[in-house]
């Protein structure tokens, strides 16, 4: 009799269902179970393929005060971007330019602490967009004398990977809304300066960004496996990740692999590199923006 | 390497009508409709958060804690037998109609400490401190968008984010603003916040010349508005993310 009541709970005990082994194997050893996951071709935290990125879920015009913005959610990972533009003179050493800053901050309690995807995501962004998204020739008013400058923010409330690609469509997406006024003298017989000044705005222009349009994705890899999109989480455990910016005609705009034990193979990169272009092209599809590479094939 | 960033000049003081941008506006009133959003737990990740709408005015609180807390520099701080209520109050660069350029990244304006003093003194009435010895809470407050009306939906969204991250609190404390006498050119402002289930107001703000009389009057008006208006459609959301909380544990345990 005694027996008996002391072996019911042990059963009950033993019995487990598979789907609670995996979620008490993912409390216990994330790292085991990361790599059960992996080798099985699919994630079940969020049940995604390998293969498969996050949708891109995007608002404008959330910040009436700025010349663009841009509300941005991509899984967890949620932004806002804003853009505004002033007034400078150019420099002497680039009198037809002018210049677009980046900032990026966090406004989650929890991202401040930890900075350094932030800092990441800074310095790939600032080397990225001069060149890629838009030309400092095209902010010039006139030569030596007046320029715009576009200041780009990022605030990041939820950090859960992929904030360099998140980032960049956000940014592009801010910087297809802005639209600028229109500049002349005041007084037409004195030289454009900012003493002599009169905005018109209600004739604005919108700006002229590259056709480029680059859009980034970031991998994972994992032995010969490549994990897309990986979440905050994957990407605390394997630290091994590499992004890849893709452009119009399968241009690749940048290529970005900061540390990491595993080594690149050809035939890897030549498979992240499809999935980049894959990702790129849905990716300008939710934003509506017009591809040119799309049009030279149909021409 | 020389650069242009801060030697820049906004193009709106060229403009022909450059808007203005009042501190504190009227809010609620009862002779405007006004737009008022709020919603609660938006980022799982925190522990409490926030995001409110009062017009085109857009703020969203975090709340840190109850954490361990920091030990003063003379060692007072773990003799302290009440919890410590840490307000950092931050506004976006793109929340003015000028961008705001920091010299240096812990440089504050005088709006972020205005509405740093306003919620220290509203809010520590309102949370029990006292449960929480030798802790502290952070609340951050991140000003998305100023239209007016941002020390308001600041106190409005701290209240919520306190309470929707479990910190004990007597009541949602509920902040308003109002002209008194109404359209008039030197009328007074009057900025409250107080608990509408103990009756008690927390702070209590003038800015003008008012009589006694008309003080009471003014007093009472407002917390008749924020009662009838405010009250309501914060304790709602507040209630409904409760429960949608519980439905996605029951889902959880579920599996």
């Amino acid at each position: 009799m005694s027996a008996d009541t002391n072996a019911s709970p042990e059963e009950e005990a033993v019995a487990t269902t598979p789907e609670e082994k995996m979620v008490l194997m993912k409390l216990v050893e994330p790292l085991e179970y990361y790599k059960t996951c992996f080798e099985c071709g699919q994630r079940r935290g969020d049940e995604r393929t390998l293969e498969s990125f996050r949708p891109i879920n995007s608002i404008d015009g959330v910040i009436t005060s700025a010349c663009g913005s841009v509300s941005l959610k991509m899984g967890n990972t949620v932004l806002i971007c804003a853009a505004k533009a002033e007034l400078a003179e150019p420099l002497v050493e680039a009198p037809d330019c002018g210049a677009v800053y980046i900032g990026i901050e966090a406004m989650n309690p929890e991202l401040i602490s930890d900075n350094s995807p932030i800092e990441e995501a800074k310095m790939i962004l600032q080397d990225l967009v001069v060149p890629s998204v838009i030309s400092q020739q095209r902010l010039s008013i006139c030569k030596g004398l007046l320029c715009w400058v576009i200041y780009v923010d990022i605030s990041i409330f939820n950090n859960d990977g992929g904030l360099v690609d998140a980032c960049l469509t956000a940014m592009i997406a801010t910087l297809k809304q802005v639209r600028l006024p229109t500049v002349e003298a005041k007084n037409s017989d004195e030289v454009l300066s900012l003493k002599n000044i009169r905005i018109k705005s209600e004739d604005r222009q919108p700006l002229q960004l590259n056709t480029l349009y680059p859009i980034a994705s970031t991998f994972l890899l994992y032995k010969d496996k490549v994990v897309c999109d990986p979440t905050l989480e994957e990407l605390n455990l394997f630290h091994c990740k590499m992004t890849i910016v893709t452009g119009a005609n399968d241009v690749i705009c940048g290529l970005f692999k900061l540390g990491g034990r595993e080594t690149v193979k050809a035939h890897t990169l030549a498979q992240c590199t499809a999935l980049a272009i894959k990702r790129r092209t849905e990716i300008l599809n939710t934003l509506n923006i017009v591809d040119t590479s799309n049009e030279l094939d149909s021409e | 390497m020389e650069t242009l960033e801060g030697k820049t000049v906004p193009y709106d003081q060229f403009e022909s009508f450059p808007k203005t941008c009042s501190w504190n506006l009227p809010f609620p009133r009862l002779d405007k409709t006004q737009h008022f959003f709020v919603k609660c737990n938006i980022v799982p990740s925190a522990a409490g958060s926030a995001y409110i709408e009062v017009e085109k005015t857009k703020v969203m609180c975090f709340v840190i804690g109850p954490s361990k807390k920091l030990v003063n520099a003379d060692g007072q701080g773990c003799s302290s037998t009440t919890g410590v209520l840490d307000v950092t109050v931050r506004y976006a660069p793109y929340a003015k109609p000028e961008r705001i350029h920091r010299a240096r990244r812990d440089s504050v304006l005088d709006e972020e400490s205005k509405i740093k003093r306003f919620a220290q003194v509203a809010l520590f009435p309102a949370v029990r401190l006292l449960r929480y010895p030798k802790r502290q809470i952070q609340l951050l407050i991140n000003v998305l968008e100023d239209d007016g009306n941002a020390l308001i939906a600041a106190l409005n969204c701290s209240s919520l984010a306190l309470a929707s991250s479990k910190i004990q609190m007597f009541d949602l404390l509920i902040s308003g603003t109002m002209s008194y006498p109404a359209d008039n050119a030197e009328a007074a402002t009057v900025t409250a916040s107080f608990l509408p289930a103990v009756e008690q107001f927390c702070s209590v703000h003038i800015e003008g010349v008012l009589m006694e009389s008309e003080f009471r009057e003014a007093l009472e008006k407002l917390k008749h508005t924020c009662k009838e208006m405010l009250y309501p459609a914060m304790r709602s959301e507040l209630l409904d993310s409760l429960k949608n909380e519980e439905k996605r544990l029951e889902g959880h345990n579920k599996s």
